[in-house]
């Protein structure tokens, strides 16, 4: 055997021993020179693959936050640092990312992936290590409800909060008589289209869903789909489709006339606006979480002009709720003077939070808050390259929360 | 079905199977001549597509822009292909497949990265050339103009590729290798040369689908393997190795997975098709439907 200490075996080692240096040498020679040390928190999140722009939208703001808190002092005297990691929309990768970042990196929180496939899956990690696990993009219901555990906390509208919020704007409608329902084939858009369907029929009990189809997540070609709908000629398509997904579904339909035939609704995010710009079909009813351009809050202007002037685009709704996510951890560990997750959690659970969105409420009983959701129909603007929502209504959250019996029941069926 | 859906399922069906057989067809004719599974190969379309969305975006003439992407992005495909398979598969040849698959597979996390920090994670967007946009209308139907550009440019690449592959002195050397390639060596063909210039026109396929497809979809960080799986699996049903194999085999998958969407009793299960497919292929004829046994 060769001796670990021969001159090739040096040479080799050598960049990696440079790495190392550089690499802890960044991570202590930190601003805020009065800090007691640092202290991880954790985001995994799809930051590779087709939804990978809603991932990185959350990146960018929880590391403006923490620049922020650690202008401000940090949280309870420590300096906070970010553990990054790519779960690749995969739930597996997901998982083996947040267990790393408890066992390894010891982080104090952990924050939410994009896809609610991924969430589900760790969200009984941050059970298992009594770590906060706070949700910012992801919302499948199930994460509050039947998968409720007791370190989750849910800033985001939850899949049933979205699907009931469009509802509510079209039940009304009673001139809407036939509707057809497309989203991806997971368990976000079952859950958000389930939601969708029980309160419209609620609503409009002649509403009829005359098709469904659900296509798999990244799909390429919706050729067979518009085509099918179109056969179908439904009054409503409700679709909770997005990402890459949304914009190649609109360049292939644009070319049948499809939105000028239906009146179609989908989640309207900032990314994919950004995207598809004037190609972003207008007279849409969208829906979205939080649309930078309509949050009338002085809290969220001053976000808006430095996230612009920082990454040289306009905050999606990931990256607004992803800056709410991070404060509301922070804000809640330094009013408990403590990391403890339980001291933590009390002062998150049933508190009011103060957020980009306005003041808010975490919900005791599932840890949702009661953030609103935003409906408008999209028109042209003079002001953005892209269509925006004209007169965009403010859904207040109060009013889509899940009733609490059903959340009772379906936390017992977990 | 009456002819008006029969008409729309039928186009839908061709639809998928375009632009499935350009990717296919190149992965299919490296496999066939060089006898490597190159994973990579959605990495190439991948590029080819980004590199559309930057070329098109600094042309700002919509139909000049694709025009240039389409001349240019293929080629510099071709030459990375030609780098890659100089430095990297040239030492593979004579190992077996799994390190072969390996390598390849780290080039696609390599490649990956790379479009990550180059290009962002921003999902791209390009309008069709002008003359492509809108539809056509025939006999009441609507097709947009685009989607039938793309099926006109699967049926010229094939054709092409048949020419190229039985009419050039090219083509015989590859088909001679596809069938034996140590009788080809002691026939005093560069063999060595000959590869590479094999999985240039592989890549370039590759690139020549990237393009095309860049109007016609979002352009994302996902497209190389979401478009791999596809392409691998009608390689193996259509034959490894064979051009009427690949376009066979993208018919069949494209008209299944149209059919299978627009029949409402089976539209759940419509993407499994391409897998039932394959395996049942797999079982009756492993070596595929017009490849040859080994």
């Amino acid at each position: 055997m060769r001796s670990p200490a021969s001159p090739r075996s040096w040479l080799v080692l050598l960049p990696l021993v440079l790495l190392v240096v550089v690499a802890c040498g960044g991570g202590g020679g930190g601003t805020a020179g009065a800090t007691k040390g640092t202290k991880k928190v954790g985001l995994s999140t799809a930051l590779s693959g087709s939804i990978a722009s809603y991932g990185q939208a959350g990146l960018n703001a929880i590391e403006m936050a923490i620049d922020d808190i650690n202008a401000k002092g940090g949280v309870n005297g420590y300096k906070i640092e970010l553990d990054q990691a790519d779960d690749t929309a995969k739930p597996d990768v997901g998982t083996e990312n947040a267990r790393r970042m408890v066992l390894e990196d010891h982080v104090v929180a952990l924050f939410g992936a994009v896809s609610s496939a991924v969430c589900l899956a760790e969200s009984p990690i941050a059970k298992q290590y009594k770590i906060p696990f706070i949700t910012f993009t992801c919302n499948d219901y199930n994460l509050t409800t039947t998968k409720f555990e007791p370190y989750i906390v849910s800033v985001v509208p939850n899949t049933y909060m979205e699907g009931t919020a469009i509802a509510n704007v079209l039940g009304a409608e009673s001139r809407y008589k036939t509707y057809y329902i497309l989203a991806p084939d997971y368990s976000f858009g079952h859950t958000e289209a389930n939601a969708f369907k029980a309160r419209l029929t609620a609503l409009n009990p002649s509403a009829k869903i005359i098709g469904e189809d659900y296509p798999k997540l990244g799909a390429t070609d919706y050729t067979s789909y518009i085509t099918k709908i179109l056969a179908a000629k439904p009054d409503v398509v409700y679709s909770n489709i997005y990402a890459g997904d949304l914009v190649t579904f609109v360049k292939q339909a644009t070319p049948y006339d499809f939105f000028n035939k239906v009146t179609f609704t989908t989640l309207t995010s900032t990314d994919d606006l950004q995207t598809l710009g004037k190609d972003f079909p207008t007279n849409l009813l969208g829906y979205a979480r939080a649309p930078f351009y309509a949050i009338d809050t002085p809290q969220n202007k001053d976000f808006v002009k430095r996230y612009q002037a920082r990454y040289s685009k306009y905050p999606s709704e990931w990256a607004i709720m992803g800056y709410d996510a991070f404060n509301l951890w922070a804000n809640a560990a330094n009013k408990a003077g403590s990391f403890d997750t339980d001291k933590v959690m009390a002062r998150i659970v049933g508190q009011p939070f103060k957020g980009l969105r306005g003041t808010f409420t975490i919900r005791s009983l599932d840890h949702q808050a009661d953030v609103p959701e935003w409906v408008g129909v999209t028109t042209s603007s003079p002001d953005y390259p892209f269509p925006i929502f004209k007169d965009a209504k403010l859904v207040p959250g109060a009013s889509l929360l899940m009733p609490e019996d059903q959340v009772k029941k379906l936390q017992s069926q977990g | 079905m009456n002819g008006e859906t029969f008409a729309l399922f039928v186009f839908a069906g061709l639809s998928e199977a375009s632009v499935l057989f350009l990717v296919a067809a190149g992965l299919s004719l490296v496999f066939g001549a060089l006898r490597v599974i190159n994973m990579a190969h959605g990495s190439f379309y991948m590029i080819a597509a980004f590199l559309t969305t930057v070329i098109v975006g600094a042309v700002a003439q919509s139909s000049l822009g694709f025009l240039t992407a389409l001349v240019v992005a293929p080629v510099t495909v071709a030459l990375m292909g030609a780098l890659i398979e100089m430095l990297v598969l040239r030492r593979l040849y004579r190992r077996e497949h799994l390190l072969q698959l390996l390598a390849t597979y780290a080039l696609t996390l390599i490649f990956a990265g790379g479009v990550r920090m180059i290009f962002g994670t921003q999902n791209r967007s390009i309008p069709p050339p002008d003359f492509l946009t809108g539809r056509v209308s025939i006999g009441g139907l609507t097709f947009p103009t685009y989607k039938l550009f793309l099926m006109l440019a699967a049926v010229v690449v094939a054709v092409g590729l048949y020419l190229l592959l039985h009419r050039t002195s090219l083509g015989r050397d590859i088909r001679a290798a596809v069938d034996d390639p140590l009788l080809l060596n002691s026939c005093g063909v560069n063999v060595s040369r000959l590869f590479t210039v094999v999985f240039m026109i592989g890549a370039g396929l590759a690139a020549l689908g990237g393009v095309l497809i860049s109007p016609d979809q979002a352009v994302t960080g996902a497209m190389d393997t979401d478009v791999l799986v596809d392409a691998f699996a009608i390689s193996v049903i259509g034959g490894l190795g064979s051009l009427m194999g690949s376009f066979v085999g993208a018919l069949i998958v494209g008209l299944a997975t149209a059919g299978g969407i627009l029949v409402p009793a089976t539209s759940r299960w419509s993407l499994a098709f391409i897998f039932v497919l394959m395996a049942v292929v797999l079982m009756i004829r492993p070596w595929g439907l017009f490849g040859r046994p080994e």
